[in-house]
Formats: C-alpha cells, structure tokens, sequence
C-alpha cells in the first residue's frame, strides 16, 4: 500500500498544500527578520522548524504521485532575462 | 482544447453536487404549498438541468482525450 | 546551493525563486480572496452590500485570470503538463527548506530602541 500511486485528486491536492506551506515557511523566516517582539519571533522560529518537516514528509509522499518525474538541479528554465542589466 | 486534470476533477465534484440539487429540488417542490417559492423551485430545476447537460458535455469531451 | 547566505554561489538562481514565489503566494491569495468574497456574497441580504460584493467578486475573478495566465506565460505555472509543474513545486520546496535552514539573523531583530517615544510616557516609568 506504501508504494502505491496516488490518485488523481489526491496528488493535485499535494501539489496545493505543499506549494501552500513552502510559502509559509519562507514567510515566517523572512518575517524574523522584521518583527520587533521576540516571543512572536521565537514562535515563527518554531513555526519554521516545524514546517520544514511537515513539508518533507509532504514531499516524500507527493514522489508517489502519478505524475512524478525526475526532479532537476535548477529550474529547467530560466525565466528571468538577465540580459540587459547593466552591472556598475 | 484539451481540459487540465484539476479542471475536470472539479468540474466532476460540482456535477455530482449539482445532482443531487436537482433532485431535492424536484421532490420538495411537490412538498411545497407557497405558490411563489414553487415557482423559484422550479425555475432551479430548469437551470439546473441545463447547466447538468453543459457539464456532461463538458465530462464527455474530458474522456476522450 | 549550500547553507552559506553570503555565498554568492546561491544568488544565481535567485530572480526566478523569488519571482516564482511571489507570484504564487500572489496567485494564492487572488484565490483566498475570491472564495471569501463569495461566502460573504452568500451570507448578504442587503442590496447595496451584495452590488457591492458582486462587483469585488468579478474584480477579483479578473485578478485571478491575469494572475494566473501571466505565471503561465513566464512558464512559472504548468497546469497542462503536470511532470514540469511537479518538478517545479518540489525544487521550491526544496529551495525554500534551504533559506529555512539558513541562520539569517544571528543577532537580535528587537528594534524598539531606533523609534521615538512620548517623553511623558517615558519618564513615567522611571
């Protein structure tokens, strides 16, 4: 059973949460840097501790996916034109 | 044009809701005294039909691809 | 990418993960707020509130569509091909664990001192 596929709807909804937590775990990091109180900074520290491993074990089920493929170094394009940009 | 999986996967969830909306509908109609909220029952199962069909048609084309 | 942040080895792919980041947590609240906008049209009696609801609720609707053909456009959202947006959603998983690794902030972040304060208030408490 451990090894099985998924099915359609449930790797669709894997594909939301786990894009929905990596937005929060870069959130409440970056967020660190801003808030002044520092049990609401120790909070999202603990927040980010926990998400990274919700988000791993998300992502090691998400590999049963049915529409799973070899995951590339970088992105496989990239997308943002550099060219242009002048460096001083 | 062919239809994403989310799409057809939501497309199916709303048809089988939609369905059993039509089918309350037609029985509490024949439960219902008020002549106006019949009137507003009725009107919903005519919509509802015809939005079912459009979401057949739209499951069917989904399946041949 | 190692877990050194001043490497600049990390900043290559930087643009595109931050872009493609912010975009969907940009397409992830245009989604948010339609869904509420909508259960509050379905909670509103009131004529003037519901035009009002209405009128957001296509607004955001409109958001939405140009949110998410712009992602497709820039090839930062793959509806259609399912492996390249799975590719896509585990590399900025695994990115983002990454930056959360990272010890961004070694010294404190408390501030408080660098705002002004009512001088009253102040010396109140002395």
């Amino acid at each position: 059973m451990d090894n099985q596929k998924l099915a359609a709807h449930e790797s669709l909804d894997l594909h939301e949460v786990i894009n929905f937590k990596t937005l929060c775990v870069g959130k409440s990091k970056l967020m660190q840097g801003l808030v002044f109180d520092d049990d609401l900074r120790n909070l999202m520290k603990k927040d980010v501790e926990q998400s990274i491993q919700a988000l791993g074990q998300l992502q090691e089920v998400y590999k049963r996916a049915p529409f799973e493929a070899p995951v590339p170094e970088n992105r496989p394009t990239p997308t943002v034109n550099l060219k242009g940009v002048h460096m001083h | 044009m062919n239809y994403a999986l989310h799409e057809v996967l939501e497309v199916h969830e709303m048809a089988v809701f939609k369905t059993t909306c039509l089918t309350k509908s037609k029985t509490m109609k024949a439960l219902v005294t008020d002549e106006r909220l019949q009137g507003i029952m009725q009107q919903d199962i005519d919509v509802s039909s015809r939005q079912l069909q459009e979401y057949a048609s739209i499951l069917s084309n989904a399946k041949q691809q | 990418m190692n877990n050194d942040y001043l490497d600049p080895i990390n900043s290559i792919h930087v643009p595109e993960l931050a872009d493609t980041t912010f975009a969907m947590d940009f397409l992830l609240r245009a989604k948010e707020g339609v869904r509420n906008i909508a259960v509050a049209l379905t909670e509103s009696a009131s004529p003037d509130v519901r035009a009002l609801l209405r009128d957001q609720l296509m607004q955001g609707i409109a958001m939405h569509q140009e949110i998410t053909e712009l992602m497709i456009n820039k090839k930062w959202f793959h509806p259609y091909e399912l492996s390249e947006q799975y590719k896509l959603d585990q590399l900025s998983a695994n990115n983002t664990v990454m930056i959360g690794k990272m010890n961004l902030f070694p010294v404190e972040t408390n501030r408080k001192g660098l705002f002004a304060q009512t001088p009253d208030e102040h010396s109140d408490k002395q």
